[in-house]
C-alpha cells in the first residue's frame, strides 16, 4: 500500500515574469516499507519536491496525501502530526546541523517534539543514547558538537535526528553526494539497514543513478520539473524506455566497459522559459534535432503513458516493452 | 570552565581585560570614594602643577583632577554601556524582524533603516540632544547616543539573520517541528553572537569616544556633572600652563575605547564552541620519521623526456604535512589520473606543481616541466614559463573566474601578457578556441560575465583560456565534480579531445574512480598524502594489489553491481595530516595490516608491467 501520494504537484516560486514553476503536474507514490527513487539533473525540481513534501516550498496545486488523509494544505504539512510522521534528512551535514548545539541538544529537541514520556529529561537521554546507537555513533558523541565529528558522522546524526520523532516516511535528499566514496558505502548501508528494522519507507532523492539504483525498488526520473519516466528499478536500468533516461544511463561513468561519447549536446533550457511540446525536445538525440518529421514533439507534451502501467515513458517515440 | 579557558588568548587579549576591569572598578569606586575630593576648591592651590598630594596638578579651581578624572569614569563608561545597550535592545529585535516578516514587508522595513542610517549618525545624536538634553538630562543624552547606533545594530542584524534564516540547519529544525520563537533564541541569536558582540563592543568604544566628543564641544554634559570630555576640554584651555590636565582625559578616552574593542573580539571569539571545543580527537600518534622510504626510481617513461617529472614532492602548512614524497611523471600526450579521497592531498599535490600553493606553505622536492626544473628559475621567468606551457581548470569555473571582468578580457589576459599580442589578435585566437570547445554563439561569450554562462559553458570556457597559450600540461582539478552527468560527460569528450589533437599531457584529479578509469591510461592512487598504487587503468579492476585501492574499487556502486548485497566500506576514517600513524598510514584501516605494517612505511616499489605499491603485503596479494 502506498503511504505518501502526490498528485499534480505543481510548486511555484515568485509571481509575474519572474515567476518559476520549479515543479509541474508530479505524481509520485511511496509504499510502505519500501523506497521510491527520484533522479535528474540539477534544476529539474527533484530537491523542490522533497521540500514541498516537508512544508518548505509552497504547492499551488495539487494534492499530498499521507496514508489516505488529504495533507496539501500548507498547515497541514506544518502541523506537528504530520512532522512526526514525515522527515527529512538534507545533502549537507556540514551546513544543516546547528554549529552552536550540542548533538545531545539537537536530538533532546526533536524528542520534545514528541511529548508523552518524552518530557521527562531522563526519558530523553536513554532516547537519545538509543538513536545514536541506532545510527552506528557512541553514547558519548551527545556531549560533543557538530564540527568535532567527519561528514559521514554528522549525516548519521542528521539522520538519528530526523529519526527522533519516530516518523515512518524519511524525504532523503542528495544524502550521500556530500560524502566520500567509502564513507558513502556506509551511509547507504546504514539507511538500509534502518529502512529493514523500524519499517521505514524512503524517497530517496539523488543525481547519481548508481546509487538511486542500488537503494530503490522504483524510480521515477525527472527533467525541467516533469517526471519523464517511472518503472521498477529492474525494468528502468535494463530497459530504459525514455530518451532522456538513455543519456543519463550512458553518461555514467564505468568501472567496467569503454567510454562511449557524450549522448547529448547543450545545456538544459532555462526552467523559467521550458520548452513548448516535450521540454526534452530540444536536446532529444529521437527528437525533433535528429528527425526534423517529428514535430509532434515540438507542438505536443506527451502523457505519461497508460495510468495502470507500471512502466510509463512520457514520450511519443518511446519504446515501452509491455508488462 | 571551558568558555572562560577559551577567554585566555593574545596577551593583548589579557591586558584589555586587565584594563576593562580596572576600568569599571573605577566607575564603580571612584565616586563614593573620591566624590568629595572632586569637588572641593582649594583655592590655595589654583591650576597646580603635578605634585605629590595632586598626582595630575588642579585646575583653575583648585580641584584636583586625577580625583576628578577617576570619577568622571562613571559617567562616560557608563554612558557608553548604557546608551550602546538601548540601541542593542531594540536593534536586535527590529533587526531580527525584519528578516523574519516575509518577503512582502521585508523591503519597507529595510528601507526604513537604511534611510536612517544614510542620516549621519552624530548630527542625529546632536538634534535629539537638543531636543530632549534639557528636560531629560543624562537620560535625553543616552538617548540621543542610542538611536543612530540601534538602526546601526538593525542593519547588521537583519542582515545576519537573514543569511542564517536560509541556512539548511533552520530548515532541518522547521522540519523537526522547531518553533519560531525557539528558532531565534536556540538557532538565529547564537549564530549571530560573535559578529553582535564585536560590534556592540566597537560600538560602546565608539560611544565613549562620540559622548567625549560632544562634550568636549559643550553640548553633553552640562556642569555641575562633568565626564572625560568635560575634563579635556578645560584641560585644553589650560595645556600650556599645566598640560597633565589636558593628557590625562585624553589618555583615558583612548584607552577605554580600545580596552573594549579588544575585549569585545575576544568574547565573541570565545562565543563559538569550535573555539572551546576540541577538535576531532587524534587517533594516531606519532609521526612516520623515516618518509624518505619512498622509492626514489620513479617510473620511466620511455624513451621521450617526460612532460612533468614529479620527484620526493612535499608540502607543509603550519605542523601538518599535507604531501609526503609524492613522486611521478607523465609523458608527452599522456592522460593520467590521480584519485584519493578528500584530505588524500591530491589538490595540494597539483597545486604545489602549478606554484599555486597557499601562502604560508613550504613546498619541497623536485617538480620539472619539460625538463626545466621549476625550483631554478627566477620569479619572473617561472611566472611566464608556467603561464604558457602550463594551464590549470579549476573545480568550480564560478568561483575562478573574477566575475567584474567580462570573458572576452579574462580568456585574452594571459596571451596578452605573454606573447604581447594586441587586443584585436588576441580576441580572433579567444574566438577560434571558443568554437573549438564548443561554446555555441562564441562572439556573443566574449562580452559576457562569468555569471551569464551556465555551468558546463563556464567549464568549456575555463578549458578554452587554458588553451589558449598552447600549453604542453593541462592540470584539471576536479573538472566535473560540479557539473551534471550529461554535461560531465560532454566536458570528457572535450578533454579527450584536446589531449589527442593538441598533443597536451593531462593531469586529471577526480574523487571518481570510474571516470578516471575510463579517461585516463593511467591511475594514481594517493592516501594521507602520499601515492599508494601507480598502475595502468585498464588494469585497475584486475591488478590492483593495494588494499584501499581495492576497498575503494569495492565501495564504488557501480551499476554493474547486483543490487542486494551491501557495499564494501572502509572501517574507519582517513588520518589527518596533523596526526600520521606510524608506518603504513593505511595500516590502521586495513584488513591485511601486519606487525610490520605498523611499524615501517612501505616505499612505492616498481614491479612488472609499470605498476608501481606500496604495500609490504603486496608480494602476498599478488600470488593469491
Amino acid at each position: 500500500m502506498n503511504i505518501l501520494e502526490v498528485h499534480g504537484l505543481t510548486v511555484r516560486y515568485g509571481t509575474g515574469d519572474r515567476a518559476l514553476t520549479a515543479v509541474e503536474g508530479v505524481d509520485l507514490a511511496i509504499r510502505r516499507g519500501r523506497t521510491l527513487g527520484l533522479v535528474g539533473e540539477s534544476g529539474c525540481g527533484k530537491s523542490t519536491v522533497a521540500r514541498a513534501l516537508v512544508g518548505l516550498a509552497p504547492v499551488v496545486a495539487g494534492r499530498v496525501t499521507l496514508d489516505g488523509t488529504d495533507c496539501t494544505s500548507q498547515s497541514a504539512r506544518d502541523s506537528p502530526r504530520y512532522r512526526r510522521r514525515v522527515q527529512m534528512v538534507f545533502q549537507d551535514p556540514f551546513s544543516s546541523l546547528n554549529p552552536r548545539m550540542s548533538v545531545g541538544a539537537l536530538l533532546d529537541e526533536a524528542l520534545i517534539m514528541r511529548g508523552g514520556e518524552f518530557r521527562s529529561r531522563r526519558r530523553r537521554a536513554a532516547e537519545s543514547a538509543r538513536l545514536l546507537e541506532l545510527v552506528g555513533l557512541p553514547a558519548e558523541a551527545r556531549s560533543r558538537y557538530p564540527h568535532q565529528f567527519s561528514g559521514g558522522q554528522r549525516q548519521r546524526i542528521a539522520i538519528g535526528r530526523a529519526l527522533a520523532v519516530d516518523p515512518d516516511v524519511l524525504i532523503l535528499d542528495e544524502v550521500t553526494s556530500a560524502l566520500d566514496v567509502s564513507v558513502q558505502a556506509t551511509v547507504l548501508n546504514l539507511l538500509r539497514d534502518l529502512q529493514r528494522r523500524l519499517h521505514l519507507s524512503y524517497l530517496f532523492i539523488s543525481h547519481d543513478l548508481s546509487v538511486v539504483r542500488l537503494m530503490s525498488d522504483e524510480v521515477v526520473v525527472m527533467y525541467l520539473g516533469q517526471v519523464v519516466e517511472r518503472a521498477s528499478t529492474e525494468d528502468l536500468f535494463t530497459r530504459p524506455a525514455h530518451p532522456y533516461t538513455t543519456a543519463l544511463l550512458k553518461s555514467i561513468p564505468s568501472l567496467h566497459g569503454r567510454r562511449e561519447p557524450a549522448p547529448l549536446s547543450g545545456d538544459p533550457p532555462d526552467p523559467r522559459r521550458p520548452p513548448a511540446g516535450c521540454r526534452f525536445h530540444t536536446r532529444c538525440p529521437v527528437g525533433p534535432l535528429a528527425h526534423p518529421e517529428r514535430t509532434r514533439c515540438i507542438e505536443l507534451a506527451p502523457a505519461l503513458g497508460p495510468e495502470s502501467g507500471p512502466h510509463r515513458a512520457a514520450c511519443h517515440f518511446a519504446e515501452v516493452s509491455p508488462g | 570552565m571551558a568558555f572562560l579557558r577559551a577567554l585566555r588568548g593574545a596577551p593583548s587579549t589579557m591586558v584589555a581585560f586587565v584594563v576593562l576591569l580596572a576600568l569599571l572598578g573605577v566607575a564603580v569606586l571612584a565616586p563614593p570614594l573620591l566624590g568629595h575630593t572632586a569637588n572641593r576648591f582649594d583655592f590655595a592651590a589654583v591650576s597646580a602643577s603635578p605634585s605629590p598630594t595632586h598626582p595630575l596638578g588642579t585646575d583653575r579651581l583648585g580641584r584636583d583632577l586625577l580625583a576628578r578624572l577617576l570619577v568622571a569614569t562613571r559617567l562616560s563608561v557608563g554612558m557608553g554601556l548604557l546608551a550602546e545597550a538601548l540601541a542593542y535592545l531594540i536593534g536586535v529585535p527590529v533587526g531580527t524582524l525584519t528578516a523574519l516578516v516575509g518577503a512582502r514587508w521585508r523591503p519597507m522595513l529595510m528601507r526604513v533603516i537604511d534611510t536612517m542610517i544614510a542620516f549621519p549618525g552624530l548630527l542625529v545624536t546632536i538634534y535629539l540632544i537638543t531636543i530632549l538634553g534639557p528636560r531629560l538630562g543624562l537620560v535625553g543624552l543616552a538617548v540621543g547616543l542610542a538611536v543612530p547606533e540601534a538602526f546601526r545594530a538593525a542593519r547588521i542584524v537583519s542582515t545576519l539573520a537573514l543569511s542564517i534564516a536560509g541556512r539548511d540547519y533552520l530548515a532541518a529544525a522547521r522540519v523537526v517541528g522547531v518553533r519560531w520563537p525557539r528558532l531565534i533564541v536556540r538557532y538565529l541569536i547564537p549564530n549571530m553572537a560573535e559578529t553582535v558582540i564585536t560590534s556592540f563592543s566597537v560600538g560602546v568604544s565608539f560611544t565613549i569616544v562620540a559622548f567625549s566628543g560632544l562634550s568636549f564641544l559643550g553640548i553633553g554634559v552640562q556642569p555641575p556633572n562633568f565626564d572625560w570630555g568635560r575634563l579635556l576640554s578645560e584641560g585644553v584651555d589650560s595645556f600650556y600652563e599645566t598640560p597633565a590636565a589636558a593628557l590625562g582625559p585624553a589618555a583615558f578616552i583612548a584607552v577605554a575605547a580600545l580596552a573594549f574593542a579588544y575585549a569585545g573580539e575576544a568574547v565573541a571569539r570565545a562565543a563559538n564552541p569550535r573555539v572551546w571545543t576540541a577538535a576531532q580527537p587524534a587517533r594516531a600518534t606519532g609521526r612516520s620519521g623515516l618518509a624518505e622510504a619512498v622509492s626514489s626510481s620513479s617510473a620511466k617513461s620511455g624513451a621521450s623526456d617526460p612532460t612533468l617529472l614529479v620527484e620526493g614532492l612535499r608540502v607543509r602548512i603550519g605542523d601538518a604535512e599535507i604531501v609526503s614524497g609524492v613522486s611521478f611523471s607523465i609523458a608527452p600526450g599522456e592522460m593520467v589520473g590521480l584519485v584519493g579521497e578528500s584530505g588524500s592531498g591530491k589538490t595540494m599535490t597539483a597545486l604545489a606543481i602549478a606554484r599555486l600553493l597557499p601562502a604560508g606553505a613550504a613546498v619541497d622536492g623536485e617538480v620539472r616541466l619539460l625538463g626545466r626544473r621549476l625550483a631554478a628559475m627566477r620569479p619572473r621567468q617561472l611566472a611566464r614559463f608556467l603561464g604558457t606551457e602550463l594551464a590549470f581548470v579549476f573545480q568550480d569555473p564560478m568561483s575562478s573566474f573574477n566575475p567584474a571582468l567580462t570573458m572576452g578580457r579574462q580568456l585574452t589576459e594571459g596571451v596578452r601578457e605573454h606573447r604581447r599580442l594586441n587586443r584585436r589578435t588576441a580576441a580572433e585566437a579567444a574566438l577560434a578556441r571558443l568554437s573549438e570547445v564548443n561554446v555555441p554563439a562564441p562572439r556573443r561569450v566574449l562580452r559576457q560575465y562569468p555569471h551569464e554562462l551556465s555551468g558546463g559553458m563556464r567549464q568549456r570556457a575555463m578549458i578554452a583560456m587554458g588553451l589558449m597559450n598552447e600549453p604542453r600540461l593541462l592540470i584539471c582539478d576536479e573538472p566535473t565534480t560540479a557539473l551534471d552527468v550529461t554535461i560531465q560527460a560532454q566536458i570528457m569528450d572535450l578533454l579527450a579531445r584536446v589531449n589527442r589533437e593538441h598533443g597536451a599531457a593531462v593531469l586529471l584529479i577526480s574523487h571518481n574512480l570510474a571516470l578516471v578509469r575510463q579517461n585516463c591510461s593511467r591511475v594514481l592512487v594517493m592516501y594521507a598524502g602520499r601515492i599508494v598504487e601507480d598502475l595502468a587503468s585498464d588494469r585497475l579492476l584486475s591488478d590492483a594489489l593495494h588494499p584501499y585501492t581495492r576497498s575503494l574499487l569495492a565501495a564504488v556502486p557501480d551499476l554493474d553491481r547486483p543490487r542486494g548485497t551491501p557495499l564494501t566500506t572502509i572501517p574507519g576514517q582517513p588520518p589527518t595530516p596533523a596526526a600520521h600513524p606510524t608506518g603504513c598510514p593505511f595500516h590502521p584501516r586495513c584488513p591485511l595490516a601486519q606487525d610490520r605494517c605498523r611499524r615501517e612505511l612501505p616505499p612505492l616499489d616498481a614491479r612488472p608491467g609499470g605498476q608501481r605499491v606500496a604495500c609490504w603485503m603486496a608480494e602476498v596479494e599478488a600470488t593469491v
